[in-house]
C-alpha cells in the first residue's frame, strides 16, 4: 500500500508522511537497556517476559526510596515519621509478593533491614547536615517522587521519575536521584550520566508549570549499601560524599534528545540484535535474566509480565 | 500449517504459498521466536476454488457501499496543530461477501470496513473482504490464524503545554498524565497531615494578622487609607484572604514616593497593584497565587474568600509567588527561593520579613532556615 499524504481543513500543514512513526514509549531504564543488549530490551519490553524472581537489590532500593521520600517530606513540613518503620514495612511487603534472589553477600532478609535501618539512620544524619530541602511546586506539592512526561520529536514520548528535587541553602535548585549502590560512583559518572540528563530534560519542560526558574545542578545521592558490619572500625553503610555537577548545557540535553531518538527508530525498526561486547566487558552473563533464553532457548525461569495499558 | 478441520481439512499450503508477514516498515513479524507466515488471499482463492467450485454451481458475490464511519488511517499522518502528528481521518467503504451453494442458500458472509486512502484502496478492499469470507470458511490468512498483519498501537499525541529549551520537546500537559505524583503511601499520608498542619496554622497567622494590622489602625486613627488597613476589616471568614494579603504585603516593594498610600513609615507597604488601585479609588486584585485566588477590596467592599480547593489548603505561605518579586534596593528576587523561604519559615514558624533588603537578604534568610536552629533563623 502506498502511504498517502492528505491535507485536512483542521490542519495548517501537512509534514511529510511519517507512516511508520508510531508512538514509541522510552524511559531510562528501557532505552538504556537498548543501548546495552537490543535483545534484552525485546524479551523484556516486546515479549514481557521477566525473572520470576527479583533481586533484593530491588526491593532493598524501592523500600529505601519510600523511607527517603516519607522522611524528606516530614523534614519539610516539621512532621516527624518513623523511617525504619516505612523502610521496614515497605521491604516486607515486597518480599512477601515475590521469591527474593539474594546475592552471597546478603545472609537474608535480617540482613537487609540491619543494614537499611542503619544506613537510613546514617542518611537521615547527612540530610540534617546538608541543609537541603527538597523544592515545593507552584501548588505547594513538594517535588518528591514526580513523573513527568515529555513529548520528543518523532512521536517519542520519555518520562522520568524525578526522586528529589532540592534546593541547597544557597538557593541553588539540584535534581538529586537517589541510589543504594554497593559502591559509590564518580563524579565522571554523574557528569556523564543520561538518566540526569533526561530528568533535567523533562524538568526543564515543565519549569514554568512546576514554577521552577531554574535548574543549576544534578548529582546523585549515594546510599552505598554494605552489610552491617561486625567488627567496630569497619564502616558499613554509609552516605558517600555527594558529588552535584553543573546542570547539562542545552547542547549536551539535545544530543541526549537526538541519542533517544536513535533508540526509538532502532525499536521501531526492531533492530534488536544481541550485543556481546567483548569478554572482559559482556553483559552475556548469569546477571542478564534471559541468557538461558537467549543462548539455548530454555525459558525456565521466565515468566511473561500481564499487558500494560497506556494512556498518553 | 495445516488445516484441521472444516471444508478445507488438511489443506497445507506450500512453501510458494508463503510468505514472511511484515510490518509497515517491512521488517518481518516474529511472534514467540517464530517467524509469521502470510497466505495470501490469491493463493487461498485457488484453495477455495478447489472446494466451493463456481462450475458447480458456487457463487461468490460481493457488494460495497460508502462507510457510515470514518476512521484515523494509520498510514497517513498530518500535523495536529501543537507541534505533533495525528493520524488523518478518512472516507471508509464497507464490503460485504456471501457465498451461496448452486441452490442460491446462503453458506456463509464477511464484512470489512476500508479505509479509503488511495486509488487502489478499493480494490484492496475486495480483495480483504474475500479473505476474511475464506477465513469465515476456516481458510486462514496466516499462521497465526488472522487475515491481516497486527498493526502497531496507535496513539492520539497528548496535547502539550511550554516548550523545553531544546527544540520539538514539549511537556504533556494532563496533569494525571504529564505531572505524576509516585508518592509512596507514608509520604502522601505525610503530605495530607501536613496540609491538615498548614490549613489551621494559615488561620491562625490570619487571626494574628489581622489583630496586628488592627491595632496599627488604631495607632494611626486612620482607617481609610491603606489597603493593608482595610484588609484588617475583613470578617473573619475571609482569613485565608487576609493571609494571602499579608503575603502580598511582604513580596511588595517599599511603596514609591508619592504613589503609595501607606502614611506611617513603620507601616508595610502594599503592592504597587494595590497602590494603584488604591490610588484610583477602586478596587485592586492582588495576584499573589499562580491561581490568584484573593480579591481584595480596598473601597470598604468586605473582603471576598477565595474558594477552597486542594492548593489553598496548603499553608498560603508556600504556595505561589507574584511574578518579578522585588527587593527594597530594586533588585529582582529568586522567585524559587522566595518559595523555598516561606515554605521553610513556615514549618520552622518563623515570621517572614514583610520586605526583603536585597537579593542577598534572602539568599541569607534562606540559608538560617536551613540550619535547623529556629532563634538563628528568625532574621
Amino acid at each position: 500500500m502506498t502511504t498517502a499524504v492528505v491535507s485536512q481543513a483542521s490542519v495548517a500543514s501537512v509534514r511529510p508522511p511519517v507512516s511508520a512513526e508510531y508512538d514509541v514509549y522510552l524511559s531510562h531504564s528501557s532505552s538504556t537497556l537498548m543501548e546495552k543488549c537490543g535483545a534484552a530490551y525485546a524479551y523484556r519490553y516486546r515479549d514481557r517476559l521477566e525473572s520470576v524472581t527479583s533481586s533484593v537489590n530491588l526491593g532493598f532500593g524501592s523500600a529505601f526510596d519510600q523511607a527517603v521520600s516519607a522522611f524528606v517530606i516530614a523534614d519539610l513540613y516539621g512532621l516527624s515519621v518513623d523511617v525504619n518503620a516505612v523502610f521496614v514495612n515497605a521491604y516486607k511487603e515486597w518480599a512477601a509478593t515475590r521469591v527474593v534472589d539474594f546475592s552471597t553477600r546478603w545472609k537474608g532478609h535480617d540482613d537487609i533491614l540491619a543494614t537499611g535501618e542503619l544506613l537510613l539512620s546514617r542518611f537521615v544524619e547527612w540530610w540534617k547536615a546538608s541543609g537541603l530541602k527538597v523544592m515545593v511546586d507552584l501548588q505547594g506539592m513538594p517535588i518528591v517522587q514526580r513523573e513527568l512526561r515529555v513529548r520528543l520529536p518523532r512521536n517519542v514520548i520519555y518520562s522520568s521519575i524525578l526522586d528529589l528535587v532540592v534546593m541547597t541553602p544557597d538557593g541553588e535548585v539540584v535534581i538529586l536521584d537517589v541510589k543504594t549502590p554497593s559502591q559509590d560512583s564518580t563524579e565522571l559518572f554523574a557528569l556523564n550520566s543520561g538518566q540526569l540528563t533526561g530528568q533535567q530534560l523533562v524538568l526543564d519542560a515543565h519549569k514554568e508549570s512546576l514554577g521552577i526558574t531554574s535548574i543549576d545542578k544534578v548529582g546523585f545521592l549515594n546510599a552505598v549499601k554494605r552489610p552491617v558490619p561486625q567488627k567496630k572500625d569497619a564502616e558499613g553503610p554509609v552516605v558517600a560524599p555527594m558529588h552535584l555537577v553543573p546542570a547539562r548545557t542545552p547542547e549536551q540535553v539535545e544530543e541526549y534528545v537526538q541519542s533517544r531518538l536513535w533508540i526509538a527508530d532502532d525499536i521501531r525498526r526492531k533492530r534488536f540484535a544481541r550485543r556481546s561486547l567483548d569478554s572482559y566487558c559482556t553483559p552475556c552473563t548469569t546477571m542478564c535474566d534471559f541468557h538461558l533464553w537467549c543462548s539455548k532457548q530454555i525459558r525456565d525461569g521466565l515468566h511473561v509480565r500481564p499487558p500494560r495499558s497506556r494512556t498518553a | 500449517m495445516k488445516i484441521a478441520f472444516g471444508p478445507f481439512k488438511d489443506v497445507e499450503p506450500t512453501e510458494d504459498e508463503l510468505r514472511p508477514m511484515t510490518d509497515r516498515l517491512g521488517v518481518q513479524i516474529v511472534r514467540d521466536g517464530v517467524p509469521v507466515h502470510i497466505f495470501g488471499v490469491h493463493h487461498r482463492t485457488q484453495r477455495f476454488l478447489d472446494v466451493f467450485d463456481p462450475l458447480k454451481g458456487f457463487a461468490v458475490e460481493v457488494t460495497s457501499e460508502m462507510g457510515k464511519i470514518e476512521l484515523p488511517d494509520p498510514d497517513t499522518y498530518v500535523d495536529d496543530g501543537n507541534g505533533g502528528q495525528r493520524m488523518a481521518i478518512q472516507p471508509t467503504v464497507l464490503f460485504k461477501a456471501f457465498l451461496r451453494d448452486p441452490e442460491q442458500r446462503l453458506i456463509a458472509t464477511a464484512e470489512f470496513l476500508k479505509i479509503i486512502n488511495s486509488a487502489s484502496s478499493f480494490s484492496e478492499g475486495h480483495s480483504q473482504v474475500r479473505g476474511k469470507l475464506y477465513e469465515a470458511l476456516g481458510l486462514p490468512g496466516s499462521t497465526l490464524g488472522e487475515d491481516a498483519p497486527r498493526g502497531e498501537q496507535k496513539q492520539a499525541p497528548a496535547p502539550v503545554v511550554g516548550n523545553a529549551h531544546v527544540n520539538g520537546v514539549s511537556a504533556i500537559s494532563t496533569p494525571a498524565e504529564g505531572s505524576r505524583n509516585k508518592l509512596p503511601a507514608e509520604a502522601q499520608a505525610l503530605l495530607e497531615q501536613a496540609k491538615q498542619a498548614g490549613a489551621q496554622a494559615a488561620t491562625a497567622q490570619a487571626q494574628s494578622d489581622a489583630q496586628v494590622v488592627t491595632e496599627a489602625k488604631e495607632a494611626t486613627g486612620d482607617g481609610s487609607d491603606t489597603a493593608a488597613f482595610e484588609v484588617a476589616e475583613a470578617p473573619k471568614a475571609d482569613e485565608t484572604a487576609l493571609t494571602v494579603a499579608k503575603q502580598s504585603r511582604s513580596n511588595a516593594a517599599p511603596a514609591k514616593s508619592g504613589k503609595g498610600t501607606a502614611k506611617d513609615p513603620a507601616t508595610p507597604a502594599t503592592t504597587d497593584a494595590t497602590n494603584e488601585a488604591v490610588d484610583q479609588g477602586g478596587s485592586a486584585k492582588v495576584d499573589v497565587t499562580a491561581a490568584s485566588e484573593a480579591e481584595v477590596v480596598v473601597d470598604g467592599t468586605p473582603t471576598q474568600a477565595p474558594t477552597p480547593t486542594v492548593a489553598s489548603a496548603v499553608p498560603a505561605a508556600i504556595q505561589g509567588v507574584p511574578s518579578a518579586p522585588k527587593a527594597a534596593n530594586g533588585e529582582e528576587l529568586n522567585a524559587n527561593l522566595l518559595r523555598q523561604a516561606r515554605n521553610r519559615a513556615q514549618a520552622k514558624g518563623v515570621p517572614v520579613p514583610d520586605v526583603f533588603d536585597s537579593a542577598l537578604h534572602l539568599r541569607n534568610f534562606y540559608k538560617q532556615l536551613c540550619t535547623n536552629t529556629q532563634a538563628s533563623a528568625a532574621a
